[in-house]
């Protein structure tokens, strides 16, 4: 498994921890489940996805003792870049 | 053996004689570039004018100034890119109208330059000079655009930065990409080779196309290949005529992100390893006698100038290093980079590799995970083209004097006391002999503050200027009429 997919992975380990909130449960899940269409996809297989992963990561991170909605926030919006970005052409190969 | 020494100024500057454009003349002189360079000589500078939208390509003027130092020896310049494959599917540089278009709106002209720009291997990238390379590791031949190969003398100046295919953009992938031919630059990139090329290495997996209607852009599925070799059915069936790929990747921005194309490492390694033999091949091409690299290490972009953007730089400015030795002079300014901080906010910090000591490259730079910064520089050691192991030479400026300005070098008095007696640009006959209308003192600090000014503001309704809290435009100037005046009736107000 390439470093991108490992971090997103791990966030979404994370994300799993963290359904047990139930202020926050349902936005889990659903976040858990657009993660689950991406985590195969070329933008996690290259390195491409790696920054997203990482920010991801983090914010779970973050999330785990702070679990508030500014939080949450933060970890949906990188939720939504990574469906932005993961089908966009643009693998700069050159 | 000696080891190769490379001469190297930092990034720092704080006069005429510390600009990173004269330290780059300055490093030019210490490694001897100056003693190569015979009366008569026709001299190539061979740089990368940059693909449209990218912004971190090196600036004209270091161009210019390597110009005119050529020239000062008696040498006759000029300043070369060549065609590229394809790249993608907008290239701006596929041609020789596209490079020469794109290399003037990117500020590359015999008007900026001091010598003329030309396409190193012709209109379509056919032009070049074909050479033996039993020593490549990989490569066996190489194709050297022909400017380079006809030139007595080769500069090859290069901006240091990142690679997606690469991994590092140094002096060994100006020669192994941007000195070949496209003819050329399709060896290198394994076109139509047995095992690492993409149409024999890459998985397929025409499955994943989701059909005509569920794709917006499926016509750019056809379009983006310059041999025509894929085509959607009217069964909405992806077909690819896979053994005819001359790995221009042309297709490969929109076939990874759907899954249609499972890319192959190998493919990313075995031409990183071909930069290095097609690399040699200019050198052999050349004459390793005649020809000099200097790598300019500032805006460290991750990815190349070919990529059409430029991101945040991975590294601060690394400084100017030049070399004999092209992997001399890569594999120092992969060190300086190793060895920097990586940028706040920069890709560096996003992947987690921007302590001092991480490589940057690596996944700063590669496109895909598993590729390396020293794969190319590597491969130099290994077909006998350079040292990694290295001398840093520390330059010391040359001292301001070295650096006038090159179309009038005399001093201030000079060049301007009898102009500026004719043609005297301070109106001293006015105000008292101060010139100019202007209050004799302000609240200065009143517009200091971070947070805004602590005086209030004036309107702006007739005003052509204010700072007292009155105004007074034209006061002693009869003529004058405020801008708003349309009808003649305004009036003064204080």
């Amino acid at each position: 498994m390439g470093r991108a997919q490992d971090l997103l992975e791990k966030a979404m380990g994370n994300m799993n921890t963290l359904l047990e909130n139930q202020e926050f449960n349902g936005r889990f899940k659903s976040g858990l489940e657009k993660l689950e269409l991406q985590k195969d996809k070329f933008f996690f297989q290259s390195l491409a996805g790696l920054p997203s992963a990482n920010k991801l990561f983090k914010a779970t991170e973050k999330m785990i003792p702070e679990c508030n909605e500014s939080n949450m926030l933060e970890i949906e919006k990188i939720i939504q870049e990574i469906d932005d970005k993961a089908d966009a052409p643009g693998t700069v190969l050159t | 053996m000696n080891k190769p020494k490379v001469y190297f100024m930092d990034a720092r500057s704080e006069s005429p004689d510390t600009s990173l454009i004269n330290k780059t003349i300055t490093v030019f002189e210490a490694a001897g570039f100056d003693k190569m360079i015979k009366k008569g000589d026709v001299v190539a500078i061979k740089m990368h004018c940059g693909e449209l939208g990218s912004s971190a390509y090196i600036r004209p003027a270091y161009v210019r100034a390597i110009a005119d130092k050529i020239k000062e020896m008696g040498g006759r310049p000029f300043a070369c890119d060549t065609t590229t494959q394809t790249y993608g599917t907008w290239g701006s540089r596929v041609t020789e109208l596209d490079l020469i278009e794109t290399a003037e709106r990117n500020g590359f002209s015999s008007a900026t330059l001091g010598c003329p720009f030309i396409s190193a291997d012709g209109y379509v990238g056919t032009s070049d000079y074909r050479v033996d390379i039993p020593e490549g590791y990989l490569l066996k031949e190489a194709y050297i655009a022909q400017a380079i190969a006809a030139a007595d003398k080769v500069i090859v100046l290069t901006h240091f930065k990142g690679h997606g295919m690469g991994v590092i953009g140094g002096a060994l992938k100006n020669l192994g990409i941007g000195c070949q031919s496209k003819r050329g630059k399709f060896n290198v990139h394994m076109g139509r080779h047995p095992s690492y090329g993409i149409g024999d290495s890459t998985v397929f997996h025409p499955e994943n196309f989701k059909g005509k209607e569920k794709d917006a852009d499926w016509e750019l599925l056809e379009n983006c290949c310059p041999l025509g070799l894929f085509k959607v059915t009217d069964d909405d069936e992806l077909l690819w005529e896979r053994e005819k790929c001359i790995n221009c990747l042309g297709c490969g921005s929109w076939m990874n992100p759907r899954g249609i194309f499972e890319p192959n490492l190998a493919n990313f390694d075995a031409t990183d390893i071909a930069i290095a033999d097609g690399a040699l091949g200019v050198i052999k091409a050349v004459g390793k006698e005649n020809i000099g690299f200097i790598n300019v290490a500032v805006d460290v972009s991750p990815k190349c100038d070919c990529a059409g953007f430029s991101d945040v730089p991975l590294v601060p400015h690394l400084g100017v290093f030049a070399s004999k030795d092209p992997v001399a002079v890569d594999q120092a300014c992969v060190d300086a980079a190793k060895n920097a901080p990586g940028m706040p906010g920069s890709l560096a910090e996003e992947m987690g590799i921007d302590a001092p000591g991480e490589r940057k490259f690596d996944l700063g730079g590669g496109a895909i995970e598993g590729l390396s910064e020293q794969t190319t520089i590597n491969t130099g050691v290994v077909n006998g083209l350079g040292s990694r192991d290295h001398e840093i030479v520390n330059v010391q400026p040359l001292g301001r004097d070295r650096f006038a300005f090159p179309p009038d070098p005399r001093p201030t008095k000079i060049r301007f006391e009898k102009m500026f007696e004719k043609f005297q640009p301070f109106p001293f006959d006015k105000h008292n002999g101060r010139g100019y209308n202007r209050l004799d003192k302000v609240d200065i600090d009143a517009v200091k503050g971070h947070d805004g000014p602590t005086v209030n503001p004036h309107s702006h309704k007739d005003a052509a200027y204010h700072g007292d809290g009155g105004w007074h435009p034209g006061d002693d100037d009869s003529s004058f009429k405020p801008r708003s005046s349309s009808n003649g009736d305004d009036k003064k107000t204080d």
